[in-house]
């Protein structure tokens, strides 16, 4: 059972200890694509704010920490606007819902990436 | 660990506030729904099953966060490191001077090489946050100096349980209190059962056996085994597997204890490989590269005293780095 644990274990300090952050190019170009990809998540449903982390984690290799300033920036933008619904038994919560600014935003974000990915691709495939 | 997390997020964003010359109540309103917003994701993911070190690894620490959200005070050149830096500069020559001292004056080359360990224990103590965090993390170096100090007392068979303190301590931070408590004990009860069959009885090829009451605890709550399980689709998780079986393989087939641990190294360097960006990533990798380098030329080619030179690459690393 300690070959499963104790590792496991070191994994999780590790990660936490280890982990290295450096601004980059590549970095700031991330941004601007997760920031679309945010309002994609949530032009489907309303979700609150963990939910949308861990929903982007799941399919993009993206520092998380940086989800949440986006959708401080994109509410202060009016591209989202946030929804407090009372809860039974415990605090209300803050969700995270497309506004129809938003919504205008993020057709021409993928109208454009769309083409661009498509030049992309055309180059890298030698066309 | 919810707490200390809030604190320091707020100690942050207060002195951030501290430091404007114009505060108004839209920035102290911004600060309170930061707050709220924190203690919120961090319940979710608590709710969630991750740790409290998985929480903070998911939603970075609290001076990442106010640095992503541009409210981190601007550091002076110099003043970034403070004391706690400096001091954790100087371990690696602290630790060759010990190693130097305990080699040629005590002619203790082993376990002296475990002072080398004071290089991760000092950074881990100034700066993990909280006496939970700081348990945690040390718990794996408490650990190996504990297990070869069992070696060399002649206790290897059963030096390698000193290792089960990383899951205990890790187990303390768990919400669910009867779990802790379930869990804690069924260890508790099997190292005191394969302690009393390997060293009473001598009956080592049955002390295994001793492990059924951890077995009924992963029976009774198969949810730590799914997020064990959730591990396992990663990378990382297969580094853990392949360094983990390798390790018990090699230590068995060629009695490489006290060297094939050094494959664990493998799951903070693909850690530091698939986060880190290029550039730091030389530097984070430099220690684990000296590290193995050490015990190379030591336990392979019994160099002891020259092996330590290996360090040098850790600062040789971060200056050539640091100019480029």
């Amino acid at each position: 059972m300690w070959f499963f644990t104790t590792p496991l274990l070191c994994i999780t300090q590790y990660r936490g200890t280890l982990r290295v952050e450096v601004p980059t190019m590549d970095a700031n170009f991330k941004k601007g694509v997760v920031e679309m990809c945010v309002m994609k998540v949530i032009s489907s449903e309303r979700m609150y704010g963990y939910q949308i982390i861990d929903r982007l984690s799941h399919s993009l290799d993206v520092n998380e920490n940086t989800i949440y300033p986006i959708l401080r920036r994109l509410t202060e933008q009016g591209v989202l606007v946030t929804i407090i619904e009372p809860q039974v038994s415990a605090p209300p919560r803050k969700y995270y819902e497309l506004s129809a600014e938003g919504r205008e935003r993020l057709l021409q974000l993928e109208a454009e990436w769309r083409v661009f990915l498509e030049q992309v691709l055309g180059i890298l495939e030698g066309k | 660990m919810l707490n200390d997390f809030v604190k320091e997020l707020k100690k942050l964003l207060d002195d951030y506030r501290d430091n404007q010359e114009h505060v108004d109540a839209q920035l102290n309103n911004k600060i309170e729904d930061i707050i709220a917003d924190y203690t919120q994701m961090y319940e979710d993911a608590k709710n969630s099953g991750l740790s409290d070190e998985e929480v903070v690894w998911k939603l970075g620490t609290p001076l990442s966060i106010v640095t992503e959200l541009g409210m981190a005070l601007p550091t002076k050149p110099g003043e970034n490191k403070g004391w706690k830096g400096k001091l954790v500069a100087l371990s690696p020559f602290i630790s060759v001077i010990a190693f130097f001292v305990l080699g040629f004056q005590l002619n203790l080359w082993h376990p002296g090489w475990l002072v080398f360990l004071l290089i991760p224990v000092t950074a881990i103590i100034l700066n993990a946050e909280g006496f939970n965090a700081k348990s945690v993390a040390l718990s794996p170096f408490v650990a190996i100096v504990a297990f070869f100090l069992l070696v060399d007392a002649g206790l290897a068979h059963v030096g390698w349980l000193v290792f089960l303190i990383i899951p205990m301590l890790g187990m303390l931070h768990e919400k669910n209190k009867l779990r802790v408590i379930a869990f804690e004990l069924s260890m508790g009860i099997s190292i005191a059962g394969y302690l009393y069959l390997a060293l009473a009885l001598e009956a080592l090829e049955y002390a295994y056996l001793a492990f059924i009451p951890v077995a009924l605890y992963f029976l009774t709550y198969p949810e730590t085994y799914k997020q064990i399980k959730k591990l396992f689709t990663t990378l990382i998780g297969w580094m853990v597997i392949g360094s983990t079986v390798l390790y018990v393989l090699l230590g068995y087939l060629i009695d490489a204890w006290y060297w094939a641990w050094l494959l664990f190294l493998l799951i903070p360097v693909t850690a530091i490989i698939q986060h880190a960006g290029r550039k730091a990533r030389l530097v984070a990798l430099s220690p684990f590269v000296a590290t193995v380098l050490f015990f190379a030329l030591g336990f392979l080619a019994d160099g002891w005293s020259y092996a330590w030179i290996s360090y040098l690459l850790i600062p040789i690393v971060a200056i050539i780095d640091g100019r480029s």
